[in-house]
């Protein structure tokens, strides 16, 4: 089996490297990118086959990103993983409206991350 | 003003005449002239002669526009503050998380101390920033409430499995919950989260064992349903104290546990949406009952007794 790559898109550096450290401890290829715009540039060029993505961020915030990501015909089929500090039931629907497979609240327990990633990033 | 809201109104009146009602508080929306909002309170009561004949309503309007505004005002505020915590909490967890499995090799005992210790404190800050969000949403009335018509014994009993989850065997839980009671019209997911917290500190008290009991109540009016435990019990007089914010009145002793103290107050906020009650019981050295009254069906409205709870 191959290994998975997963883009992180956040605008914390500090969770970013957190999850870095995380993720490539049990096997991922991990890349970043540290806001919507850099992060709708890195998904198609880094071919990630899963996608973490926080709503809160500069420019383009991560409801957009996941509705332009699941208007476009190739780059749509990446599962979308929301993460995002804003927790409460509302918001979770929100972002499922806004297209995200799966809505994860921070702070992320790793290992329902890693089961969340285990389950979705798997094309 | 809305029809539904007309039609709750009426609805209400109706009871107070009839007599099975003393006393009701109701908040609605109107729209001034101008097309402005306003809210006003509706407080009316029954005024009978000594035979219990009525005689005249007494009705009181207040303009409360300027409180709800601060209401509003309150939970953007405490949204947005929640969320700027949130955020580098999520950092610290996520470091915390990392040295915890060993992404780092491994730790020396005192540093595996530290470690746990900081991760229970997070926890716990977080819960405290959840609570704090749920219950202003719900004291401002800005909370999602969805209500239906729900068979409680199935509510109840996966509540009861999760508990006995929890606590792995240190306590029975025994149930009395028969098949036949009334339906209730609640919102599943906010009652759940009243018995989620009933079981949970009645676990984290109880010494050997915890009953819950559902029964019709009043005829068939309204359910009642009360979580037992066997724990050391509450003295007469921390009982009025223990729905008040950050309230905890004693730890069980030697479990290191701390709560937040919200787990009640938000209950009580949950029952006083559905015009409930809720209430608690205890002898010391013999256990705690926590009580709760749902009314059946549509009868008892949000906001009813929201005061008077
Ligand atoms: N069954 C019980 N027996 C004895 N004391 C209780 C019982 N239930 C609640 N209490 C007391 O009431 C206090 C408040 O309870 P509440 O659920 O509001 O907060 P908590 O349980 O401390 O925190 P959290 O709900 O966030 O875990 C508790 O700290 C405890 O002192
Ligand atoms: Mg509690």
């Amino acid at each position: 089996m191959s290994k998975k790559r997963i883009l992180i898109i956040d605008d914390e550096p500090d969770l970013v490297e957190v999850l870095r450290d995380g993720l490539e401890a049990q096997g991922y290829i991990v890349t970043t990118a540290g806001d919507g715009e850099a992060g709708l540039a890195a998904a198609r060029t880094d071919s990630p086959n899963a996608i973490l993505l926080d709503i809160a961020m500069p420019k383009i915030d991560g409801y957009e990103v996941c509705r332009l990501l699941k208007a476009d015909p190739v780059l749509g089929k990446i599962p979308i993983i929301m993460i995002s500090a804003k927790a409460q039931a509302e918001d979770i629907r929100q972002g499922k409206a806004a297209g995200a497979d799966e809505y994860l609240p921070k702070p992320l327990q790793m290992r329902g991350l890693l089961k969340t990633l285990a389950a979705f990033a798997t094309a | 003003m809305p029809p539904e809201d007309v039609e709750k109104s009426e609805a209400l009146a109706r009871q107070l005449i009839g007599g099975n009602r003393q006393l009701y508080t109701v908040e609605h929306r109107y729209q001034t002239k101008a097309g402005e909002p306003l809210w006003a309170r509706t407080t009316a009561t029954m005024v009978r002669d000594e035979r219990g004949r009525p005689l005249y309503g007494l009705v009181m309007v207040e303009d409360i526009s300027e409180r709800r505004r601060l209401d509003q005002l309150k939970d953007e505020f405490i949204s947005i503050v929640s969320h700027e915590l949130r955020t580098p909490l999520a950092t610290v967890t996520g470091a915390i998380d990392n040295m915890q499995s060993g992404v780092l090799g491994p730790l020396t005992d005192k540093q595996q101390h530290y470690v746990d210790l900081i991760s229970r404190n997070a926890e716990r800050l977080n819960k405290i920033i959840h609570g704090l969000l749920d219950l202003s949403r719900l004291e401002s009335g800005r909370a999602r409430v969805d209500r239906r018509q729900v068979s409680l014994p199935p509510l109840l009993r996966e509540a009861i499995q999760s508990a006995r989850l929890q606590t792995a065997g240190r306590v029975t839980l025994e149930e009395s919950i028969p098949e036949g009671l009334p339906a209730v019209h609640i919102d599943p997911d906010l009652m759940n989260e009243v018995f989620a917290n009933l079981l949970d500190n009645a676990a984290r008290y109880a010494r050997s064992r915890i009953v819950v009991r559902a029964e019709p109540f009043d005829g068939q009016e309204s359910v009642r349903i009360s979580v037992h435990d066997d724990g050391p019990g509450i003295p007469q007089e921390d009982l009025c104290r223990l729905f008040n914010k950050f309230e905890q009145i004693r730890r069980p002793v030697g479990s290191g546990y701390k709560g937040t103290g919200l787990g009640l107050p938000i209950c009580k906020e949950i029952v006083a949406l559905h015009a409930g009650k809720i209430w608690a019981e205890s002898t010391v050295g013999a256990g705690t009952t926590f009580h709760l009254l749902l009314p059946q069906g549509a009868g008892g409205e949000a906001g009813g007794e929201r005061n008077a709870a």
